[in-house]
């Protein structure tokens, strides 16, 4: 039996941590020894600490045969005696003008979670064997009933909704413009923004966003008074995952502009609730809207135009710098969509929808994501 | 240059028998005479923070001098731990490596914050140095008084180095640090038996060069005189206990902690009655208890960091 290493940021509250945890669930349901040790990538933020890894933290062995390594690629390493795998997430459609692809090659295995960042690997000169192994999940959470979030708007009416970080990749105005563009007062639609973000605390986060959003309508000048726009409902504070659940239950329609994304797992956790999720066709989250298989369609897709990746909060001095590409959502696309995704809600489409997903779901099980991990170490 | 990923994995992979390296914090010559002499070991010294000079004589075989003012960790160099005293600027210097490199850290301390900045102090070392931080002190009235939040080790005055199987040769010891105004409080101690010896801080006596220069000569006292500052914890009187002292000593909240006037040691509250317990305790028919055992914090060191070596690093 294989003696395997994983250190990743499963304490942390963000996306990553979310990740790291559930591929550790899987890494569980594989036929080795595992020892579990967090990095926190992120120096600011507060993190939970795990008890149910504890027991894979205090093992220790005398050597060990593979060491996954759950952080960004500059600070992957070569570890001589053992198979070095890494496990990261690309969100742009380049990375060749970053030092990425050269600390990528010197692993003896890349894991990613979708075909979109294969093909932005295998173009940006890694030359290294990279597998696809999906982000797992707990696939009876989707059964489970959860309190119904109070949003203090008016329960009949449909929402869209959006859960993530406040950053530029994220394209938060193009997904506003595209609802209030579309969207009159006198509709019966509401959008809900579930943001965070790194080292701000909610109740900044959220001044922050409530200033932003008014320049933006300013800016657009659709109307000449600021009470012509709907209103949009906005939570900064921290969720717990049932919590999120929760809004995901009570919501109608999750969508976003984001210009690039690894997995997503809030528009999958949107699409396994019967939610109907809209996103840019070209970026992984296309890969379980729509199922090769079955040639079925749980969300809809929206075009988008390649264009450069600038943005003026870089988390890396390396990205986002105008060299790097990602998608831009083509708004009147998007606005259609959110149309349509009004126009034809209905409890019979959802549950169709759910009838549908539930079909792909154990593709995404822990028990198959470890056979997947199992063929390779 | 090494990341945090690189430490935490290389904190997983590495041997129990490879070397341990150790950034240090501080130099005062007290705690490093205990922890230099754990085994494997190579220490990594910041010259910014060193209390005096040191040279081919006085460093320590397995310690390495780093240059002034380094931030980071050498790519030569693979850290397994970083220890830091409670001077703040070390406290900040240890906190962003550690947090930086994800290193297990060990906050030591012997003596107390100064009572004026304590709170702020401590609140300064809880918030900086990383949850899995472990306070090590060589009292639990130290530990009571700095309350920390992190986990607390207790590793008393080490005296394997010094010969306490030899017969104890000397009577009195008379000893601590005493300014010209308590000449005459040193006069009594000095005068309170023909055969009383003094070393410390003051013209009247002889100071001594080392950790261990001290506690040979307490080791080779049978009855150890002292007088101490009201606000300062007992240290020498719990150093001169572990080297098998009868410790005769002035009333302060803290010496009433640890000695049992009359049973473990003498505690006075006027100078005149220090060659009344002089006498007592050199009594044959004194019935001190002087029975203890030797510490020896070498294997205690050595596991202690071999343990925090091994931990999970929480932030």
């Amino acid at each position: 039996m294989k003696n395997v290493l994983f250190v990743g940021p499963y304490n942390q509250n963000d996306g990553w941590g979310i990740a790291a945890r559930e591929y550790i669930r899987a890494l569980r349901l594989v036929d080795c020894n595992l020892t579990v040790r967090p990095v926190y990538l992120n120096q600011q933020d507060s993190y939970v600490v795990h008890t149910e890894f504890s027991a894979l933290e205090t093992n220790r062995l005398d050597h060990y045969d593979v060491v996954i390594q759950n952080c960004l690629p500059h600070q992957f390493r070569h570890y001589g005696g053992v198979k070095n795998i890494g496990l990261a997430y690309f969100e742009t459609s380049d990375i060749s003008a970053t030092p990425w692809p050269i600390s990528i090659n010197l692993m003896d295995e890349m894991w990613v979670c979708s075909n979109f960042e294969q093909t932005v690997l295998a173009n940006s000169g890694v030359t290294i064997y990279t597998r696809k192994i999906p982000i797992p999940v707990d696939i009876h959470k989707y059964d489970i009933e959860y309190p119904r979030y109070d949003l203090n708007k008016n329960k009949d009416d449909f929402k869209f909704y959006f859960i993530g970080e406040y950053i530029v990749r994220k394209n938060l105005e193009s997904l506003l413009l595209a609802f209030h563009r579309e969207f009159r007062l006198n509709e019966c639609v509401n959008i809900v923004l579930k943001l965070n973000k790194s080292g701000v605390t909610g109740q900044q986060l959220l001044q922050r966003l409530q200033e932003n959003i008014y320049s933006m309508k300013a800016s657009w000048g659709m109307y000449s008074n600021h009470s012509m726009y709907k209103q949009e409902s906005i939570i900064t504070n921290y969720l717990a995952e049932d919590v999120i659940y929760g809004l995901h239950q009570t919501c109608d329609c999750f969508v976003t502009a984001s210009s690039g994304e690894a997995f997503c797992l809030p528009a999958f956790d949107a699409m396994m609730f019967g939610n109907c999720p809209i996103a840019v066709e070209k970026s992984s989250i296309s890969e379980y809207i729509y199922d090769n298989k079955t040639r079925t369609m749980s969300g809809m897709l929206v075009d988008s135009t390649l264009v450069p990746a600038i943005a003026y909060d870089r988390p890396l001095p390396f990205l986002y710098n105008g060299i790097d590409t990602w998608q831009n959502v083509n708004v009147l696309d998007l606005q259609l969509a959110m149309r349509k995704a009004f126009t034809n809600h209905s409890q019979v489409l959802k549950d169709r929808r759910i009838e549908n997903t539930r079909k792909i779901l154990p593709k995404y099980s822990y028990a198959n994501i470890a056979k997947l991990m199992g063929t390779s170490i | 240059m090494k990341s945090a990923l690189d430490h935490v994995i290389h904190s997983v992979l590495r041997k129990d028998e490879d070397p341990i390296n150790i950034l240090y914090f501080g130099y005062d010559g007290w705690f490093e005479s205990m922890i230099s002499k754990i085994p494997n070991t190579k220490f990594y010294v910041n010259k910014d923070y060193l209390q005096y000079p040191l040279d081919d004589c006085t460093t320590p075989y397995n310690f390495t001098i780093l240059d002034k003012g380094m931030t980071y960790i050498p790519n030569r160099i693979d850290i397994d731990i970083v220890i830091c005293n409670s001077r703040r600027e070390q406290v900040n210097h240890a906190a962003t490596i550690a947090a930086a490199y994800h290193l297990p850290c060990i906050f030591i301390d012997h003596e107390l914050p100064n009572s004026n900045t304590k709170s702020s102090l401590r609140e300064y070392v809880n918030s900086r140095l990383p949850k899995s931080c472990i306070h090590v002190c060589t009292s639990s009235i130290i530990v009571d008084e700095w309350i920390l939040d992190k986990d607390t080790i207790v590793v008393p005055y080490d005296i394997s180095s010094v010969t306490i199987d030899k017969p104890k040769t000397q009577e009195v010891l008379v000893v601590g640090d005493y300014e010209p105004q308590d000449q005459r409080i040193l006069d009594i101690m000095l005068n309170a038996h023909p055969d009383a010896k003094g070393i410390g801080n003051s013209k009247s006596l002889k100071k001594y060069d080392s950790y261990e220069s001290l506690m040979y000569h307490m080791s080779n006292s049978k009855v150890c005189i002292m007088c101490i500052n009201e606000n300062r914890p007992p240290i020498l009187a719990m150093m001169a206990m572990a080297a098998g002292c009868i410790v005769i000593i002035n009333n302060t909240r803290w010496t009433t902690s640890i000695i049992n006037h009359g049973d473990n040691g003498f505690i006075f509250d006027k100078a005149n009655d220090i060659p009344k317990y002089v006498k007592l305790a050199l009594s044959p028919e004194s019935c001190i208890d002087t029975d203890y055992t030797p510490h020896n914090s070498t294997n205690t060191w050595l596991s202690l960091v071999q343990d925090s070596i091994k931990g999970v690093y929480l932030r």
